[in-house]
């Protein structure tokens, strides 16, 4: 039977006491008992061992079929999301800002109101009729730039009123220190997500994210954030593909370190301060960095995570590298092709150039392009840079017989520039945590799942009803 | 949807079970669906470890290959 089924993407592992069989050419997921992972785990890695069990029940489904395999560039998306760096200043000084403290290797300069409205135009100039748009607002310290991103949105949608069939989402991402009243109220109401910035615990947050005075800053941050919740809260928004309801809007992002590879303790500490919504991620950061990861870490952060796991099982939280959509995934297109970025997203400084995204903010041999007088009479076009719609999952060999690359779409492509060998040779270690949290995230969304009904059951006696206690 | 809880978490599948928990979607071709809709990227909530496991497709939501096969 197996010469007729592709099993390069199948992957057995096990997580949360149980053991599963995860297809990545299908995205299915199936529960194993102990025997049957061993039947499978012998049957994956020798010829000629009988079949194991499901296999034939678990084909007729529709796993262990071959994934498209693209070569060259993916087709391209057309522009549709635009991040505005409107700020190369930042009131923090991040120990491990990636954005070398706001200024992205230049100076410390603030996009005016004709670079905002310039951008808002290309991307409008540059996109299909009828799609909709996102614009994020990011830095540096973006509300360091407040009268850019009032004028932004209400151009925006002066735009909308003009031209029909454009929708704008706007997202904004903060270090949450400058948030007042009036600007949460103001976040509240025109931002689809709005990301704030805390690493967890005061003591972790403070020891890395400074104040320029080197003063903590985890008081003010937090005081942001609530702020905003509560803005989020009094909004009452309909929700709807533009515009998540009322708190969902508000991610609290934040990450973690060597210093912190007990970040669990973070999640629950940000549990506990009532952020029902948390993405802690691991520090991008040179070798050598004294918080910097490395693969000797693995095992201390796979704890972290299975701890997460239990507490996503257990209650409301959201751990946003655990929300898999895995009945909704994303076309074939952005499986592949990841993030989009130098595709279909794109970001521009506060000087007008373009960057394939944010983080190649002011990095000089990706400059796409840099906005002009020109741009709301056509010019100049947005055509994407080759090297992004070259370097997809299908391009790169260290996603062949990867059984995640259809959940990570190839990773960062920063990360692969930065801390890889380049575009197309991603960092190991990136593709190893990705490994290790889509396992978990896997498992936790088994764990979600309906209790199974007999027809889910493919081999095996009739299991008793695990629907309820 | 009935949340599997903790306590049954513990309790192992018998030895030799298989149970499908998440069906199979079928990644249909390279070109994009949905395009007027999707603003699938990198502005999430995660800005540097972006995972397309994370992304829905708006285009998506029902008639999937696991509904089709119950």
């Amino acid at each position: 039977m197996t010469d007729s089924l592709d099993l390069s993407l199948v992957h057995t592992f096990r997580r949360a006491g149980q053991a599963f069989l995860f297809d990545g050419a299908s995205g299915a997921l199936a529960r194993l008992g102990d025997g049957a992972l061993a039947d499978w785990e012998i049957y994956l890695s020798r010829a000629g061992v009988p079949d194991p069990p499901g296999l034939g029940r678990l084909a007729a489904y529709g796993l262990f079929r071959r994934p498209p395999s693209p070569s060259g560039h993916l087709p391209s998306p057309g522009l549709h999301s635009l991040c505005l760096n409107v700020s190369h200043r930042c009131n923090l000084a991040c120990a491990y800002c990636f954005a070398g403290g706001g200024g992205y290797g230049g100076g410390p300069g603030l996009m005016t109101l004709k670079t905002a409205r310039l951008a808002i135009d290309f991307l409008t100039a540059n996109a299909r009729p009828g799609r909709a748009l996102s614009v994020d607002f990011f830095g540096g310290e973006p509300l360091l730039a407040w009268d850019v991103i009032e004028d932004t949105v209400g151009y925006a949608q002066s735009r909308v009123k003009a031209a029909a069939g454009i929708r704008f989402r706007f997202s904004l991402t903060t270090n949450g220190t400058l948030v007042d009243g009036p600007r949460a109220q103001f976040i509240a109401r025109h931002m689809s997500t709005v990301i704030v910035s805390l690493d967890g615990r005061p003591e972790v947050h403070d020891r890395l994210r400074p104040g320029l005075g080197g003063q903590p800053s985890y008081r003010s941050a937090a005081a942001g954030a609530r702020a905003v919740l509560a803005a989020l809260a009094r909004e009452r928004r309909s929700p709807g593909p533009d515009m998540p309801s009322g708190t969902d809007a508000l991610w609290i992002r934040g990450t973690f370190t060597k210093h912190n590879r007990d970040f669990w303790r973070d999640v629950e500490h940000l549990a506990n301060e009532g952020f029902r919504q948390i993405s802690l991620e691991p520090v991008l950061a040179p070798q050598g960095a004294p918080y910097a990861l490395v693969p000797d870490d693995l095992p201390y952060l796979e704890e972290s995570y299975a701890h997460v796991l239990d507490m996503a099982a257990a209650g409301p939280l959201r751990f946003f590298h655990f929300e898999l959509n895995a009945d909704r995934p994303a076309c074939a297109a952005k499986r592949f092709g990841g993030c989009g970025a130098g595709t279909g997203y794109a970001c521009v400084a506060p000087d007008g150039r373009v960057y394939p995204c944010h983080q190649f903010d002011g990095e000089r041999e990706f400059a796409m392009l840099r906005l002009d007088g020109s741009t709301a009479s056509g010019g100049p076009r947005f055509a994407g840079d080759g090297r992004f719609a070259a370097a997809h999952a299908g391009a790169k060999a260290a996603c062949r017989g990867c059984w995640a690359q259809l959940h990570c779409g190839g990773g960062c492509h920063y990360t692969a520039w930065r801390h890889g060998g380049g575009l197309l040779d991603p960092a190991p270690l990136s593709c190893d945590l990705l490994r290790l949290r889509l396992e978990h995230a896997l498992a936790l969304a088994a764990l979600r799942a309906p209790g199974p009904v007999p027809d889910r059951i493919l081999s095996g006696p009739a299991p008793p009803d695990r629907t309820r206690d | 949807m009935i949340v599997v809880t903790e306590s049954k978490r513990s309790r192992p599948d018998r030895e030799g079970e298989v149970v499908l928990v998440i069906g199979p979607v079928p990644v249909l071709s390279i070109e994009e669906a949905a395009c007027a809709e999707c603003v699938t990227s990198c502005q999430s909530a995660c800005k540097t470890s972006c995972t397309v496991g994370n992304q829905a497709c708006p285009a998506a939501g029902a008639g999937t290959a696991w509904d089709r096969a119950k």
